[in-house]
């Protein structure tokens, strides 16, 4: 844990500061971080985006039309690593589970082995991830998936 | 680089009636407390444990614990930064992880 972090965590214990702010100069703290990294990692080939995003937003007026209403809407963001760590979790799943998702997968129309997934392809798999962006529009809302 | 999570943010509830709850989870006081009581229950268990693991080991259940336990904490390392927000328009449900 950095210096900072600890300051604000301390701060939130005495009570200066409430969760709000905490997670506010948290987030600004970790895009400090991120900025500083992206700075350093020119060499590594630019900064990579480390979340990925999904944005369901209703259009403007759509509740009239008796599509999405205008308080529905959807903001998930997922922290790369998290997804890394998640796929490395397919090795642990026990072969019976994994028979069951391999399975499933089949009749999705996919040709699929999860326990033969190796850790090359799962970093292909992210950074292909990090690569796409989807942007859907229809008549009552806007679906947006993205890295940053 | 990852750390540990330090705050648990949530928020579940009705928007219309305002029912529902908010809490916040200080991890960063938890998680040390918790790690301790983990290490006092491991200390304890480890004689036992050493005993199951010379007469199982051929069964390989021990490797994949070891595998698992490792899968947890790069899993709980890699938390920091998610946050859902979901509004189906009658109800909230916020979650944020830093």
């Amino acid at each position: 844990m950095g210096e900072s972090q600890k300051k604000i965590l301390q701060m939130l214990a005495e009570g200066k500061i409430n969760v709000d702010e905490t997670e506010r100069l948290m987030k600004l703290i970790d895009t400090d971080s991120e900025s500083d990294e992206r700075a350093a990692g020119t060499k590594r080939g630019g900064g990579m985006p480390r979340y990925m995003r999904v944005v369901v937003e209703p259009k403007p007026g759509a509740d009239k039309n008796g599509g999405a209403s205008k308080k529905e809407r959807v903001n998930v963001r997922v922290p790369f690593n998290l997804i890394r760590a998640g796929m490395k979790l397919v090795s642990l799943i026990p072969s019976e589970a994994a028979d069951e998702v391999d399975k499933a997968f089949k009749e999705k129309g996919f040709s699929f082995n999860v326990r033969k997934l190796k850790e090359e392809d799962l970093e292909q798999l992210v950074t292909a991830l990090q690569e796409s962006e989807i942007d859907v529009e229809t008549d009552s809302e806007t679906v947006k998936v993205y890295a940053e | 680089m990852k750390r540990p999570p330090l705050l648990l943010s949530l928020k579940f509830g009705k928007r219309e009636d305002g029912h529902g709850f908010a809490i916040w989870v200080p991890l960063f006081i938890i998680g040390p407390i918790a790690l301790i009581i983990l290490l006092a229950l491991f200390l304890v268990a480890l004689p036992f444990m050493l005993l199951s693991l010379i007469f199982t080991w051929h069964l390989g259940l021990w490797q994949h614990l070891i595998m698992g336990v490792a899968a947890f904490f790069d899993t709980l390392h890699s938390l920091p930064g998610l946050k859902i927000d979901i509004n189906d328009g009658k109800n909230i449900v916020y979650i944020t992880i830093c």
